[in-house]
């Protein structure tokens, strides 16, 4: 008689499930719902509210992946209030900066829709829409059973809205968060009166934030000081930056070089069709002004990012700098920093000899729906719900927000609030924001810019050269154009 | 009444043969399907995916239309990729064979039984089993412009780079991300060639000093060539690990400063997942392949031959 050793057998059923097992996690996936509805056709423009037009996607989930800056925590306790009303549950997801950008993108453009709506920045705007990852929100803003009649285009900041969401006549989303550079200063150092008189004997005029590009040289160089100088009266034991800004390769450098320094001279990356104009006259004019700036500039300058810079001016640094203002929050703050309450500030500074160029550095960023979510609907009421006056009211509450809609800019918090100052500057900052337009390979152009002006910064290339060689870089990037086609 | 079999009842024709099979030859191989059949998922199929898409045209993650060598071509012309390859070799060849060197001259000076060596022997894996992410934000503080602590308290101090900093320099940052591998992976060479030494036979030692060898011709006849296989070993995986380098440089560097410290890993990185030229940079990983292959072949056929290892 034949009997197979029950230890044997063990085994063997042991090792066949492992492997069915395996296989089947290989292959798993659970399409889930596969989505499709339009809302509910009884509710329309005059009888609108959240709970009706979420009624039909109740009980949803949706995801959603967002950047985790000092704006988004504040929002994300406001969730729970739309889950409540309408009956969609969000998970909010935050990461940082690279994360989401690497997480949501690749989300998006394989298509495989884990998340429902993915936080781009603009510079992502090219890609994402030559892949076709992303759902536009046009059907769903002219649909009455899903548009809050509340929430108009017309009402957020603009052009700037405009500039960043839409790719010809469509629209990618709503603005989240208007992302946006302004310059920082040392109220400290400026309220010292040995200070204020050395300037003016310096400079010919009060001490005071800079109203141009030039000033904000002039203040920067005039802070600069030497190891054993004197500033505001005490002895430096190191030397001391008048100015910080971002220069490592891995920075956003880029993205404050091209729109308020390259730009504001009449250069620019590219020319109106998108081809390539680095050698252009204006650029060089505006790279000489950067060089300058680095040599006021702390030592390590060129592995700094944007990460760095709040804190080397929450140490106390250096003297002044650009800041993209949402790192304001956690420095500016009873707590934050032994320099916190002692800091000025202003949008960013227009070229004084061609003020009619304004341009700044603003890069809302705008959760998409992206093209494989099988929740559209529920999502779409839920960034729209984000974009809602009553809910950026309620955000503006927290004391940690961005303006997106114009009558927020006019609200006791923006005018009057204790950081009434700060958001002044933002204010100027958002209405001379210049928003990358949609290219396709925006981010290997900022690897070569930023080769460039680390370049250029430390003096190893003159800015001719630099920006030559910038040029023979983007020809074989981009080729004819750097932007993508809107037809 | 009918009698009750207290016995299952046997296997007979084809399920017979079936369980002979299984219980036979079959016996190891069942054994060991569910380790290569993960093995096969995790290993085998990513990398035949992969030459699959270094052969083919890719839109982002998509896979468009055959093209041949194309990819190989473009990668083999990107003066980028040598760089990165020159990068990655340079910090190979200082960083290898210092950890191998200051790993066995420790691991010696612990087996000697040094003061504390007891406490230290634990305290050096430290280094080693942090993440690497963790380790460059340990140097990060360390040697951070303006706040870092090294920066401010020794660099600063005596005056040693003036005007610039560590990871502004190419030479420098390359020479930083050197040294923190070395300090990283110093203490598991150490650890493991201890442990080595602790495996030796006391009897040649003991005929040694019968015989009245110096300290030297010990080393050099008696312990050197007892350490050798695990030397050969490690070597082997530090290379492999060094080639590998990813993290710590994205943290502290991105590659800067002008792709400097740009390694073939952080290379490859930047092509997915910054340029989405997934075909190229699957190309580079089939070429890294293939070269890790050979080095590995001529390593092992090099140790086998002329130490008579493995």
């Amino acid at each position: 008689m034949y009997a197979v050793p029950r230890v044997r057998r063990s085994w063997l059923i042991c090792g066949l499930a492992i492997c069915i097992s395996l296989l089947l996690a290989a292959c798993g996936g659970d399409d889930g719902d596969s989505g499709g509805n339009t809302g509910d056709s009884k509710v329309n423009a005059s009888n609108w509210t959240l709970k009706s037009a979420a009624a039909p996607y109740k009980g949803t989930e949706i995801r959603v992946l967002d950047e985790v800056t000092g704006l988004q925590p504040a929002m994300k306790e406001l969730i729970p209030d739309f889950e409540k009303e309408t009956g969609i549950k969000v998970s909010f997801e935050l990461e940082p900066h690279p994360d989401v950008i690497r997480k949501g993108e690749a989300d998006l453009i394989s298509g495989r829709g884990a998340y429902d709506a993915v936080m781009i920045h603009v510079a992502q705007k090219g890609r994402v829409l030559a892949a076709d990852a992303v759902q536009f929100i046009d059907d769903y803003y002219d649909n009455e059973a899903l548009r809050d009649p509340d929430v108009k285009f017309e009402d957020f900041i603009q052009p700037l809205t405009d500039n960043a969401t839409k790719f010809g006549d469509n629209r990618l989303g709503f603005p989240n968060w208007n992302y946006n550079v302004v310059w920082w200063g040392r109220q400290d150092l400026m309220d010292d009166p040995g200070e204020q008189a050395a300037f003016k004997k310096e400079f010919g005029r009060d001490l005071e934030v800079p109203k141009t590009l030039q000033e904000v040289r002039d203040f920067a160089k005039f802070f600069t000081r030497s190891k054993g100088e004197k500033l505001a009266g005490k002895t430096v034991e190191r030397d001391f930056p008048g100015f910080v800004m971002e220069g490592s390769q891995l920075s956003a450098a880029t993205e404050t070089l091209d729109p308020i320094y390259l730009r504001q001279f009449g250069g620019g990356l590219w020319d109106e069709d998108g081809k390539p104009a680095a050698t252009s006259p204006g650029n060089v004019e505006a790279m000489k002004l950067w060089a300058e700036m680095w040599k006021y500039g702390p030592a390590g300058q060129a592995e700094m990012s944007l990460i760095d810079i709040p804190v080397v001016m929450g140490e106390g640094g250096a003297a002044s700098g650009w800041i993209w203002s949402d790192f304001i929050f956690p420095i500016d703050v009873e707590g934050g920093s032994q320099y916190a309450g002692k800091f000025v500030y202003g949008g960013a500074q227009p070229n004084g000899e061609d003020p009619e160029t304004r341009s700044t550095s603003a890069q809302p960023g705008t959760l998409v729906i992206g093209a494989g979510s099988k929740n559209k609907e529920a999502t779409y009421l839920f960034l729209q719900w984000m974009a809602s006056k009553e809910t950026q009211d309620r955000w503006v509450e927290s004391g940690a927000f961005m303006p997106v809609r114009k009558d927020t800019l006019e609200s006791p918090a923006v005018t009057d609030g204790p950081r009434a100052n700060l958001y002044a500057a933002v204010k100027e900052s958002l209405a001379h924001g210049t928003p990358w337009p949609a290219g396709l390979k925006l981010y290997e152009l900022f690897d070569a810019v930023n080769r460039m002006q680390q370049a250029v910064g430390q003096g190893k290339a003159s800015p001719e050269d630099g920006l030559a060689s910038l040029q023979s870089d983007m020809e074989e990037i981009c080729g004819d154009s750097c932007l993508l086609p809107q037809e | 009444m009918s009698a009750i079999s207290a016995e299952p009842a046997a296997p007979t024709g084809w399920r017979l043969r079936a369980a002979d099979w299984l219980e036979g030859r079959a016996f190891p191989y069942v054994l060991i399907a569910p380790m290569l059949l993960t093995l096969v998922v995790v290993g085998v199929i990513p990398f035949l995916y992969t030459v699959y898409l270094s052969l083919h045209e890719t839109e982002f993650t998509r896979v468009a239309d055959f093209n041949a060598f194309a990819n190989f071509g473009e990668l083999l012309s990107d003066g980028k990729f040598w760089k990165s390859m020159e990068v990655t070799a340079v910090i190979m060849v200082i960083a290898v064979p210092l950890q191998l060197f200051l790993g066995l001259g420790f691991a010696l000076l612990f087996s000697r039984g040094v003061v504390g060596s007891r406490v230290l022997s634990p305290a050096l894996l430290i280094p080693s089993v942090l993440a690497p992410t963790v380790v460059a934000m340990v140097w990060k503080i360390m040697l951070a412009p303006q706040w870092g602590f090294f920066t401010h308290e020794v660099i600063e101090r005596f005056g040693i780079l003036s005007g610039t900093s560590i990871f502004s320099e190419p030479g420098s940052a390359v020479a930083a991300i050197i040294l923190i591998d070395v300090w990283q992976w110093t203490p598991f060479v150490t650890l493991a060639v201890f442990a080595g030494l602790q495996a030796l036979p006391l009897g040649p030692y003991r005929a040694a000093a019968v015989d009245g060898a110096s300290r030297w011709h010990t080393f050099r006849f008696i312990t050197l060539p007892g350490v050798y296989p695990i030397l050969a070993v490690l070597l082997l995986i530090r290379v492999i690990d060094t080639f590998k380098i990813f993290d710590t440089i994205y943290i502290l560097t991105g590659g800067g400063p002008n792709d400097a410290t740009q390694t073939v890993s952080v290379y490859l990185y930047k092509n997915v997942f910054d340029y989405y030229e997934v075909g190229l940079a699957a190309a580079a990983a089939v070429v890294i392949f293939i070269l890790f292959f050979i080095v590995a072949s001529l390593v092992y056929r090099l140790f086998s031959r002329t130490l008579k290892l493995f």
